[in-house]
């Protein structure tokens, strides 16, 4: 077996400790909104939706996308990426797991979240979504369990292609929750969904990265124990590959509403005028989140750099999570066009909303972050799920 | 079994009671009124008659439905809302309230997950608080942005318009006072302070001053392209 468990070291336990302070900082923060209400947040009527639904969206739509490792090795047959398939499996469940926790947490009233199974609306998307969920959890924690625990892989192929085809339903379902909304032109996009896949691709693999990373110093073994010098170079190269693929997603969405008259003052205000958003645009998704790892990635002169990937890998986080918030946020905080042609004089049809996010709403999505640390955290410490010193092999 | 028996039977008198004793309040004859296809209550704005510094209908709203304000405007709640838009190549101005538009095609009770968000059978879309588990998505599909969140705890309520902390809350065209055979708090307001810009009534029923306005004049439903087919209707007002 060229798996291991992870080992009980110093830094195992000081990041077993952080995930666990911010799990405990999520369900407090949500404790005191529950009691308190809505109104120790930032949202309020015109922006219902905040960071910390951003971040259970963000956390959904990596764990889809961390499943890349797995399927590059079950269903396009890469064998030097089989010894991630566990890893890269333990990861998706952890931040889904993460990402519905932090959702729930979220809600009005977190404790009737059962009333969507008795109360079922197949209409929703929302409550479609819930299904998806529950199925991914089904059939990749079945992929999990066999890539443990039968040596040759038995059924891995069978489950593997039901993962990989479940998980692009899953952001496709995501992205929907956004997309069907036909009274927000801004998010009214069929470009939206196929987005939302683009994203999940390079996040999921840049979240892959730093969590291979992450065990590495946690399990106290360099980043080459874990991964073979060819494969890295693989993974960099697939990275480049799907940021370009996410901004060119990106840049046609924004493209295709600046020549849309229902989205163009929308367009001008997210590109240009909108205050913060502009500048999560272009200095987060854009600059940090596409260019600079691009840079990183694909420079020659840099290929020495031992720590390009993980770094290329952060930057594509947080270029991805400055893209996730304007999607999210920006729609809400500009005055829907219900009145086209005519000014408005009226603060909430006719101007901007403002949304600032209070600490409370960042630990309860931090909440779920902590979360899905903790679980796969533990995952590697009880099952042998890190890959080790694995073989060179000729087919990658 | 005699025991929840005895109880739906106390329950279904104090509704009654209740229904009778608002009725009586409101100064109506006390016929109630049971939701039936047969009628599709609505609203026609006529924003021509729509006098310009008047909140009449707000202030009717808040008091009946004791929406109390806590000097935070961004949560407070408000169901309904009076704006002043002016076209930008004209000039025109026209002033009118917004509200719940009780769309027969509603996007808030197709997204809703639990069911929470319904419409009724004469047309009032209401939401059901003990169904509502706060995701707040019916508020990001409103196209009419008429939608609020209960976002901190509530005093002194009102019986007829039951109100918690962590739901999502719209007109409810006074459902309360319909059900008891009256009229919406807004309208009554706006009539009371010699506008009559509001004009409530079955456009289920060719007789009523409602339908028969509907069919004589242009009446038009805000956002069109929608299809949201809205229980309220405006006069003046070019989409």
């Amino acid at each position: 077996m060229n798996r291991t468990r992870i080992s009980n070291s110093k830094a195992f336990l000081v990041l077993l400790g952080i995930s666990l302070l911010l799990t405990l900082l999520g369900a407090w923060a949500a404790l005191r909104i529950e009691s308190g209400g809505h109104i120790l947040t930032g949202m309020n009527n015109s922006v219902p939706w905040g960071v910390a639904l951003t971040l259970a969206t963000f956390l959904l739509v990596a764990a889809s996308g961390t499943l890349n490792l797995a399927s590059l090795s079950s269903v396009f047959g890469r064998e030097a990426y089989k010894p991630f398939a566990s890893f890269s499996a333990l990861l998706a469940l952890s931040l889904l797991a993460g990402g519905l926790f932090t959702l729930m947490l979220d809600l009005g009233r977190p404790k009737d979240v059962f009333l969507v199974l008795n109360h079922f609306n197949a209409a929703s998307v929302f409550s479609l979504n819930i299904v998806i969920y529950a199925v991914f959890f089904l059939l990749v924690g079945l992929y999990w369990l066999l890539t443990i625990f039968t040596p040759q892989g038995r059924g891995t192929r069978v489950f593997g292609f039901a993962a990989f085809v479940w998980r692009i339903i899953l952001t496709t379902g995501s992205g929907c929750v956004f997309a069907v909304l036909a009274g927000r032109s801004a998010l009214h996009s069929a470009l939206l969904p196929p987005l939302f896949i683009a994203l999940s691709l390079s996040l999921g693999l840049a979240v892959s990265v730093i969590a291979l990373y992450k065990a590495g110093i946690a399990s106290e073994r360099p980043f080459a124990a874990l991964c073979q010098e060819d494969t890295a170079r693989g993974m960099g190269n697939l990275l480049a590959i799907l940021v370009a693929v996410t901004f060119y997603m990106a840049a046609t969405l924004h493209l295709v509403g600046l020549n849309s008259p229902p989205v163009r003052s929308f367009e001008r205000f997210v590109l240009c005028s909108g205050g913060i958003f502009p500048v999560l645009l272009w200095g987060g998704f854009v600059t940090l989140g596409t260019l600079i790892p691009l840079i990183l990635l694909l420079v020659p002169a840099l290929r020495a750099w031992s720590l390009r990937l993980p770094a290329a890998a952060g930057c594509v986080v947080l270029g991805s999570f400055a893209l996730m918030y304007t999607l999210i946020i920006t729609p809400q905080v500009y005055p829907p066009e219900i009145f086209p042609g005519k000014i408005v004089e009226d603060v909430f049809y006719g101007t901007p909303a403002t949304y600032e996010a209070t600490a409370l709403e960042w630990f309860v999505g931090l909440g779920g972050l902590g979360l899905a640390g903790l679980l796969s955290l533990f995952g590697m410490r009880v099952l042998p799920v890190l890959p080790n010193r694995f073989q060179p092999t000729s087919s990658q | 079994m005699n025991s929840v028996f005895s109880r739906r039977v106390f329950l279904h008198a104090a509704a009654c009671t209740f229904i009778l004793v608002q009725g009586k309040a409101l100064g109506t004859a006390g016929k109630a009124f049971a939701a039936t296809p047969k009628t599709r209550w609505g609203l026609i704005v006529d924003a021509r008659r729509c006098a310009n510094e008047c909140a009449a209908c707000v202030d009717a709203c808040v008091r009946e439905n004791a929406l109390h304000s806590h000097d935070r405007p961004a949560t407070d709640a408000r169901w309904i809302r009076k704006v002043r838009v002016t076209d930008k190549t004209t000039g025109f101005v026209s002033r009118f309230p917004v509200m719940c538009q009780h769309c027969a095609s509603a996007e808030c009770v197709r997204v809703c997950p639990t069911g929470a968000s319904y419409r009724r059978e004469d047309g009032l879309v209401l939401v059901n608080r003990h169904l509502c588990i706060g995701c707040r998505y019916c508020m990001l599909a409103c196209p009419y942005k008429a939608r609020g969140f209960v976002h901190e705890k509530t005093s002194k309520q009102a019986p007829g318009s039951p109100r918690g902390m962590g739901t999502v809350e719209a007109c409810t065209l006074c459902v309360h006072r319909i059900d008891a055979g009256g009229r919406p708090a807004c309208v009554e307001a706006c009539a009371k302070a010699g506008h009559g810009a509001m004009l409530f009534g079955n456009f289920n029923d060719p007789t009523d001053p409602l339908a028969k306005r509907a069919v004589a004049f242009a009446v038009t439903a805000l956002r069109p392209e929608l299809h949201t087919d809205p229980g309220v209707r405006y006069q003046g007002v070019t989409p």
